[in-house]
């Protein structure tokens, strides 16, 4: 059965992570912009593992992708997942109320 | 009256601790305390005054503190499952305490000794006065002490929050390097171990958590999906795996379900330690009481045998087998003897649990009689009944056999006492009457044949006398002790009185 008070702090939680979002797509960027996979698969993977645990499913999704795609050494794919991250991240913001460099 | 609040009840059966702490508890503002001195006393004051906190001893007798938490959580105790307790004690210091305070659903337990402080803090957090901080953790640690190894801060965050929130005690690591520092600084029972570090990897931290603490369970907790790599894990030692993206409740439920393993192994851990313990004092006292010269055996109230030694197994000739079980008193008494066991038990209940005999008569499997030096002590179980008895008993034949020799021995001395004393007196009436028939013989003119044979005969007989005395003389000596007169010993003289 769901415990309601791991929940109420998950949600407190949220914010935070998503202003956490701004950086770790700012450091995928410059990592796609160098093709440096290994960082590349990294960040994807850690995408990955919290998106979906904090709430934002459709983070772990894109977070999949990416470590694929830099798996695969398929940096145009990266170059497109970031672009869907970026938006997703926005949206989010917006979402929460939360201005992107706040 | 309306009674000032908050009210708190301390119950302790160490007077001198209930005061001290009711003292401190006063002395910090809190103005209604209640005292109670035994967990009967504690459960009638909860009853009538309802409380609002209590602060509760472990070890009092007849109902203990994990009873009174128990009973006041009960249906048999409506509205006082929400009162709070505190477990303190000095006795109980392990996981298995702690477990039984978490399943009697205690507020908090807290070992002694503790600082004012502490318990102040926690009557506070009891009491809703405060909410819990990051620093209360380990006042609260009723899940035990968790590590969570995780390059993400967003992972770490998202698990101490609400692992914290859940009452873990919680410490972080992100690379191996730390979490090596955690796990030798600190008691971890739990650790959640990411699978991807960047200064290592998780298999080989699992390995070396494992190797340095064996007793704490570490969950592995990965975004990889590979099921070969998930299979290794847990070849290698890794309790559980839990796979990220997760759900709290998940991650809740694993943690639960891994304190309960590492409780589990460590209560099963401590039983073995006792068991092995008792096993080494049992094997010892064994061999203390099966190398006993003495006959060592235990009897419960009806007399019938429960423990027999080797050495009564020597001294009667009756076997463990054969004797085991049956009434000891239609074994080794003889047929005369008028005391039985229950008998036995009466006197040792008047004497205050133990009665020795400087010599009573036992028979032997062959049948033979002879006197024992007894020892009986009362078997007394922890709840004050008494159950059996104990029984020490030596052969006391060879004693016996010494005493006689010291007896015949002052015999001897005084008989040679006598004899120097008799030698003294008589040699002088001797050299008299030896003198004199001398002198007559000399002297008697005319003295006929017949007289003159007469004296011949009395000097014959005073100088046999003389021998005589000079040989018991010679046998006083004490060195001499086998001197014998004619094939006659002094024993044998000593003997013929």
């Amino acid at each position: 059965m769901p415990n309601p008070k791991l929940h109420m702090v998950v949600d407190e939680l949220k914010g935070s992570y998503l202003k956490s979002l701004t950086g770790k797509l700012a450091a995928l960027t410059e990592a796609a912009a160098i093709r440096n996979y290994d960082s590349i698969i990294l960040h994807g993977h850690q995408l990955k593992g919290s998106g979906k645990s904090y709430g934002f499913a459709e983070v772990s999704s894109l977070g999949a992708q990416i470590e694929d795609a830099g798996q695969c050494r398929q940096g145009f794919i990266v170059d497109a997942l970031i672009i869907e991250l970026d938006k997703l991240v926005r949206r989010l913001l917006q979402d929460f109320s939360m201005p992107e460099n706040s | 009256m309306t009674e000032d609040r908050p009210l708190l009840l301390v119950a302790n059966d160490d007077r001198a601790m209930l005061d001290l702490t009711t003292a401190q508890i006063r002395e910090r503002g809190f103005r209604s305390v209640l005292a109670a001195g035994d967990g009967e006393e504690t459960i009638e004051l909860t009853r009538l005054r309802r409380p609002d906190l209590v602060i509760s001893d472990v070890s009092m007798p007849r109902v203990d503190g994990f009873q009174i938490c128990r009973i006041l959580k009960s249906p048999l105790f409506p509205g006082s499952e929400n009162i709070p307790v505190i477990l303190t004690s000095a006795t109980y210091r392990d996981v298995i305490a702690e477990q039984v305070a978490r399943n009697s659903r205690a507020f908090a337990y807290l070992q002694q000794p503790h600082e004012p402080e502490t318990l102040f803090r926690l009557i506070d957090l009891a009491l809703g006065q405060s909410e819990p901080e990051v620093g209360d953790r380990h006042l609260l640690r009723y899940l035990g002490t968790i590590l969570i190894v995780d390059d993400d801060p967003d992972i770490v965050a998202l698990l101490e929050h609400t692992l914290t929130a859940e009452g873990w005690s919680v410490l972080t690591a992100s690379s191996v390097a730390e979490a090596r520092l955690r796990v030798e600084d600190f008691p971890v029972q739990l650790v959640l171990l990411d699978y991807t570090i960047p200064d290592g990897n998780g298999l080989e931290l699992l390995c070396w958590i494992k190797r340095q603490r064996p007793e704490a369970v570490v969950i592995m907790v990965t975004a990889n999906s590979n099921e070969d790599v998930l299979i290794d894990l847990i070849k290698n030692g890794a309790d559980d795996y839990i796979r990220k993206p997760f759900d709290p409740d998940d991650v809740s439920l694993a943690c639960r379900n891994a304190l309960n393993k590492y409780n589990f192994l460590r209560i099963h851990e401590q039983f073995q330690e006792k068991i092995e313990k008792l096993r080494s004092v049992t094997d010892y006292l064994d061999l203390v009481i099966n190398l006993s010269q003495e006959a060592i055996f235990s009897c419960d109230l009806f007399g019938r045998v429960k423990i027999w030694n080797k050495g009564a197994e020597r001294m009667y000739g009756f076997s463990a087998e054969e004797i085991i079980g049956n009434v000891v008193d239609d074994y080794l008494d003889p047929p005369d003897f008028k005391r039985k066991s229950p008998d036995v038990m009466k006197i040792l209940k008047q004497r205050g649990g133990s009665l020795i005999e400087t010599e009573i008569m036992r028979r032997k499997k062959s049948g033979e009689i002879f006197p024992v030096y007894a020892t009986y002590s009362a078997i007394v179980s922890t709840e004050g009944e008494y159950i059996g008895f104990s029984v020490i008993e030596r052969d006391v034949t060879p004693v016996r056999a010494l005493e006689t020799e010291r007896i015949r021995s002052a015999r001897l001395r005084a008989i040679t006492q006598t004899a120097v004393t008799a030698n003294d007196q008589i040699n002088t009436p001797l050299g008299v009457i030896l003198g004199y028939s001398q002198l007559l013989q000399k002297t008697i003119p005319g003295l006929s044949p017949e007289h003159a044979a007469a004296l011949e005969i009395i000097q014959q007989q005073v100088l046999k006398i003389k021998g005589i005395m000079n040989k018991l003389k010679l046998m006083s000596d004490p060195i001499v002790k086998n001197y014998s007169i004619e094939g006659v010993t002094m024993l044998d003289l000593t003997q013929s009185r």
